[in-house]
């Protein structure tokens, strides 16, 4: 034994080994020609990803050099086409439902507190205030329901995760769902425009309310 | 067919001066809510001069005129309209949102003024857990959060019962003993009787009681404000006769509280 070799993607069954050229060419009867279909080279960091494979591209023209990077990427845009489709779709679904229930929600509330926010106008509180607290109710509605979402979204991430792994042949140390900073990032940028796009018609409502119209009709009403 | 547009007031000319005391009577529709949403600079007219201190209010931008409503001028309403999630202190504390903590916005002058209005006690207690007088109590603390120098009220005691409402006219009557100018519309005689003017209106037009020997004769006050009420009276006597005027006080007589000029229609 000249080494230890680690496959971390390995299945969990698997029965791999690693092998110098020479030695499997032996284990074959040394008969087979020298090919391979993938080639993996590890280069200095100073090097650079196309360091050793500039060297190689030229020394053979059929062959694809790929960095670590350019292979994942291509994998994440190949592989998982189908999961960020229903990805974009669920995330599509649930933000546009998540609007319509929130504008109903403030649009009802607001409706029953028309004297409340006329009263409040007519003390002097500024339309931009009323307007301002308004807009605070859908971000409050939002940010709870967006704050509430982390521990469910990671829980349900893995329950998937163990579903998904079952599939025959997939690696045990794949995993679907890896948290990314990135991805939090984009989670409080939906959740900032779904509580604005929210809160827009009843924003309206109380921005044009006429203030001496409302209290006369809820007096009479 | 689309209705045509409704001459609520017409050729009014009335002025509220600093420590008023007045009543606005009439029937129904006759466009006394609408003169006090004027007089609160809620509605602007179509026609006409509406002055606050001197300013033009019609000439105000709807934020300008947000602002002189927050500091000159309160209101207090029929339904109370408090806000359901808030407590009494809480009521007072919203309202003086956006007013210098020096101004009286400080956890002293919620105390204070929630005492002034006696509800002390209640400090900690949202609507629901009040009596509508005690609503009533809370909603004129709110109006008066800011020192107003004017308080409106439209149909102060209108969803009270007797005994309530007189104790709320009581109230009413200590914040105009105690300088803040004072206009109640009301179709209650009790009410309209504890003013020192009372404005008689129908169709939109001022019947009597524009000019201040309009005052209609006193009826006799039997409750506990009474004392406080002869006070004011005496002031306001003073200063019709022009006696005992402080130079402070003769420069806000030169730019009394409010000013409605005739116009043609509002």
């Amino acid at each position: 034994m000249i080494g230890v070799a680690q496959f971390p993607f390995d299945t969990p069954n698997g029965n791999t080994l690693a092998t110098s050229l020479d030695r499997l060419a032996a284990a074959c009867g040394g008969n087979e020609s020298d090919e391979a279909d993938v080639i993996m080279v590890a280069s200095q960091e100073t090097a650079g990803p196309g360091g050793r494979g500039g060297g190689r591209r030229e020394a053979a023209s059929e062959l694809k050099v790929l960095s670590n990077a350019e292979a994942v990427n291509r994998f994440e845009q190949g592989g998982f086409t189908y999961f960020r489709q229903i990805s974009t779709v669920l995330t599509t679904v649930t933000l546009s439902f998540a609007v319509l229930l929130i504008t109903v929600l403030l649009t009802v509330s607001v409706n029953q507190r028309l004297g409340e926010i006329a009263a409040l106008r007519a003390l002097g509180f500024s339309r931009w205030r009323v307007v301002a607290d308004v807009l605070c109710e859908s971000v409050l509605i939002v940010g709870g329901g967006g704050l509430l979402s982390l521990p469910l979204g990671a829980l349900l991430a893995a329950g998937l995760d163990r579903i998904l792994k079952r599939i025959p042949g997939i690696p045990a140390d794949v995993h679907f769902f890896v948290f990314e900073p990135s991805a939090l990032q984009v989670h409080v940028l939906l959740l900032a425009a779904t509580a604005v796009i929210a809160a827009l018609y009843p924003i309206r409502i109380v921005a044009r309310l006429p203030i001496a119209a409302t209290l006369r009709d809820e007096v009479i009403g | 067919m689309a209705a045509g547009p409704v001459t609520a007031v017409a050729d009014v000319t009335l002025q509220i001066a600093a420590g008023d005391h007045l009543a606005i009577r009439g029937p129904s529709g006759c466009g006394k809510s609408t003169l006090l949403h004027m007089l609160g600079c809620v509605e602007t007219p179509t026609s006409g001069t509406l002055l606050f201190r001197g300013d033009d209010v019609t000439k105000l931008s709807d934020r300008q005129r947000s602002l002189l409503r927050l500091r000159q001028i309160g209101f207090v309403f029929q339904r109370f309209f408090l806000l359901p999630m808030l407590t009494a202190a809480g009521e007072h504390r919203a309202a003086t949102v956006g007013i210098r903590r020096a101004e009286g916005r400080t956890t002293e002058a919620h105390r204070e003024l929630l005492e002034y209005v006696g509800l002390a006690a209640r400090a900690d207690h949202r609507p629901s857990e009040l009596s509508g007088g005690e609503m009533q109590r809370v909603a004129i603390a709110r109006a008066l959060a800011n020192r107003p120098g004017l308080l409106l009220a439209d149909e102060p005691t209108g969803e009270l019962d007797r005994t309530t409402g007189e104790q709320i006219a009581a109230l009413l009557d200590r914040v105009n003993a105690d300088g803040t100018a004072l206009v109640i519309v009301t179709h209650d005689p009790a009410l309209a009787e504890r003013c020192t003017r009372v404005l008689t209106m129908r169709d939109g037009r001022i019947e009597s009681g524009a000019r201040p020997h309009d005052w209609p004769a006193r009826a006799p006050i039997a409750d506990g404000a009474s004392r406080s009420l002869g006070r004011a009276r005496r002031r306001l006597r003073r200063r019709r006769l022009g006696h005992g005027d402080s130079p402070r006080r003769r420069r806000r007589r030169a730019h009394p509280g409010a000013v409605v000029r005739p116009g043609r229609r509002w």
